[in-house]
């Protein structure tokens, strides 16, 4: 049976996740790999995601409940660099980056640190620029855990555990394929913090589609990022994603 | 954002100001029944859905619907109903459960000031409204205004009478205190160049009475964080006689960071350092973590922030090269919130000595949300405790050494609390050596 199903994504490759609307016959449940394979054609496919090497975004940050907004950048190179930027009306710059060896953020009030032990280990997996191909590399154990709505989408959901750092709980749409939301409890130095992050709006930009909509919620706030602007393949220089001097 | 989690943002938005507003506009219409009734649902379901104590200490919140309900829709007026929100909010008996309404919120982005003053700062002390502070500068400091003069009257109300409408408050002592202090310094202060006429009691306790031009104050505005509107925030930085550095603000917001911050460099071979955050009503919670860090060679917590679901740890992370000298904090009972997490840390951290009186017990952080009606609503999503443990709220900081506000040694020109600051930084200072760590 697996093989079946198997066989026929792989035959079928994205025709097949249009017609089936699932993952085979009725009751059936797919495996780690049919889902994960599922995601990866969703989205267009390990050739087309890895054609890209490198990514520039630019979009808007809002938290609704507090009237706060700002504008968001992102900076990402394959392997695995990544420069976050936010910039908040009335609060200032938040960075936070990884070079492929530190990750470091940056606060106007808290100043600059660097980050160490779990967190880092979480970062350096979120920093992965082929991520969405490399999820079986990424985390040491993933299981089936069901299947879950998500707003009004019937989801199947993973629960992918990585060395170091908090386990995830990755929700696939079983129409689409596409992930939509992650729960994790976010390690950082004040606690471990719930955030559940639901991905929409997905968009193809170079044959790849990416979620150009955001939320992130949290206990005390929710965030949401809105993409206005994707680019691959810009020229990006390594030392942009390096660690500011201090004071 | 393909994968970024903004953790640096998770903490550092929690916001913990206590009614820290002042002067702004009028607004010149009333919201339809609609509005009023939306204003109280979204009031009373927050604290319902979000409170950080999903007991509410054994309240019977639904109840407490029941019992305000009619009176929010028997309110005639914005006003009214705001009034009907507030003694709800006060049911709670905690910090940090505000409704501003929109005539007190600043809503233009000016760094000009929006209100004026006489340049004094006062306590009540015992049913007494005494100065405690003169800006040698202002109007007031030339009318012959001192600190330990006792004010009995703002224009035409009486001190007494002004005190006496909180006698019914339900809110708790601390709240009550912080209002009743803003009540009449709301009504000393007002725009530049109006004036107002102040009765007084004299250093020989003689009536006096004089007519004072408000002026316009010598800070900033802080721009408006969302719903969190700009604030008045003033800082003071000198050093004293025999070299010790002195640092005062008045709230904690994002315009004074990087300034406290550039101040705390300033001063790094003075033989220590007094931050003065008496009257101080807090601000912005990540400020005071982002201060310890200008001040400590190890990664510290502040204390810890417990909402509905999980908590949070105020941290401070070591910045380069920090000052290494001795450190004393003023506080005093209006030094609220954020102050109250600065102080306790350093405190417990055993950073800073605390010098001064118990503050306010008022530490709880919050947001603000903008309700139908134009007012905003500000409400706790966590309590505080110190990293040993011990819950601020309603208890205070207890300074490690007690000094009182004291009417003769204000009249003296003095300020005892400021002498034992300096006190006790001598007893502290190193005797040689850089204050200055290299990292």
């Amino acid at each position: 049976m697996k093989r079946t199903v198997m066989t026929t994504l792989i035959g079928l490759a994205v025709a097949a996740t249009v017609l089936a609307g699932g993952f085979g016959q009725k009751d059936s449940m797919p495996t780690v790999d049919q889902i994960l394979d599922k995601y990866v054609q969703a989205i267009g496919g390990k050739a087309a995601v890895e054609k890209q090497t490198s990514l520039t975004a630019k979009g808007a940050f809002e938290i609704p409940a507090m009237g706060m907004s700002g504008n968001a950048e992102e900076y990402a190179k394959a392997p695995n660099k990544m420069l976050f930027i936010v910039d908040i009306a009335g609060h200032g710059v938040v960075q936070q980056g990884y070079n492929g060896a530190v990750a470091w953020s940056s606060e106007p009030a808290q100043g600059l640190r660097e980050e160490s032990g779990a967190e880092l280990a979480s970062t350096k997996i979120e920093s992965e620029f082929h991520k969405e191909t490399k999820i079986r590399q990424l985390f040491s154990k993933i299981e089936f855990k069901g299947k879950e709505k998500v707003g009004e989408k019937d989801a199947y959901v993973l629960l992918a555990t990585p060395t170091g750092s908090s386990a995830q709980k990755l929700y696939f749409d079983i129409q689409s394929g596409l992930l939509i939301r992650t729960d994790v409890e976010q390690d950082t130095p004040q606690g471990k913090v719930p955030v559940e992050k639901y991905l929409d709006d997905y968009k193809d930009v170079d044959g790849v589609k990416i979620p150009f909509t955001r939320r992130h919620v949290l206990p005390q706030m929710t965030f949401v990022i809105k993409l206005t602007d994707v680019k691959h393949n810009v020229a990006i220089d390594d030392a942009k994603f390096n660690k500011p001097a201090g004071q | 954002m393909k994968r970024v989690l903004v953790t640096a943002l998770l903490f550092a938005l929690a916001l913990g100001a206590l009614i820290a507003t002042s002067r702004a506009f009028w607004v010149d219409r009333e919201s339809t029944p609609d509005q009023r009734r939306e204003a109280f649902e979204i009031v009373w379901r927050t604290v319902k859905e979000k409170h950080f104590d999903p007991t509410l200490g054994g309240l019977d919140w639904d109840k407490i619907k029941r019992d305000y309900a009619p009176r929010a829709d028997a309110a005639k007026t914005d006003s009214e109903l705001y009034e009907v929100l507030q003694q709800m909010l006060g049911e709670l008996h905690q910090s940090h459960f505000n409704i501003i309404p929109p005539e007190l919120i600043i809503e233009d982005d000016t760094k000009e000031p929006a209100g004026g003053g006489v340049g004094l700062d006062l306590r009540v002390v015992d049913g007494l409204a005494m100065i405690t502070r003169v800006d040698p500068n202002s109007t007031g400091a030339r009318a012959g205004l001192r600190p330990g003069f006792i004010v009995t009257r703002v224009d035409d109300s009486p001190v007494d009478q002004l005190i006496a409408r909180f006698a019914k408050s339900k809110d708790s002592q601390a709240i009550t205190r912080f209002r009743i202090n803003r009540s009449i310094l709301g009504r000393i202060n007002g725009a530049p160049k109006s004036s107002v006429r102040l009765s007084y009691l004299d250093g020989e306790d003689k009536a006096r009475e004089a007519t004072i031009e408000r002026e316009r104050l010598p800070g900033e505005m802080s721009q408006r964080m969302g719903n969190f509107p700009p604030q008045y925030a003033e800082l003071e930085v000198k050093r004293l006689a025999g070299g010790a550095g002195y640092i005062r603000f008045n709230i904690f917001v994002m315009l004074l960071s990087d300034r406290i911050k550039a101040a705390i460099r300033s001063l790094h071979d003075a033989p220590g350092i007094i931050f003065d955050i008496r009257g101080n009503p807090g601000g912005l919670g990540a400020i005071a973590p982002g201060i310890v860090g200008e001040l400590e060679t190890r990664e510290v917590s502040l204390g810890t922030m417990k909402m509905r679901r999980g908590e949070l740890k105020f941290v401070a992370f070591p910045q380069k090269n920090p000052y290494a000298g001795p450190v004393a904090v003023l506080i005093d009972g209006m030094s609220a919130s954020t102050s109250e997490v600065l102080a306790g840390g350093l405190q417990e951290a055993k950073r800073a000595i605390v010098v001064g009186e118990r503050s306010a017990g008022a530490v709880l952080p919050s947001l603000f949300e903008k309700l139908p009606t134009g007012a905003l609503f500000q409400y706790a999503i966590g309590d505080y405790r110190t990293p040993s443990g011990v819950l601020v709220e309603g208890l205070g900081v207890k300074p490690d050494v007690e000094a009182k506000v004291n009417r003769a040694t204000l009249l003296a020109g003095r300020d005892p609390q400021l002498d034992e600051a300096v006190r006790q930084l001598s007893k502290a200072a190193p005797a040689v050596g850089s204050r200055t760590v290299r990292n």
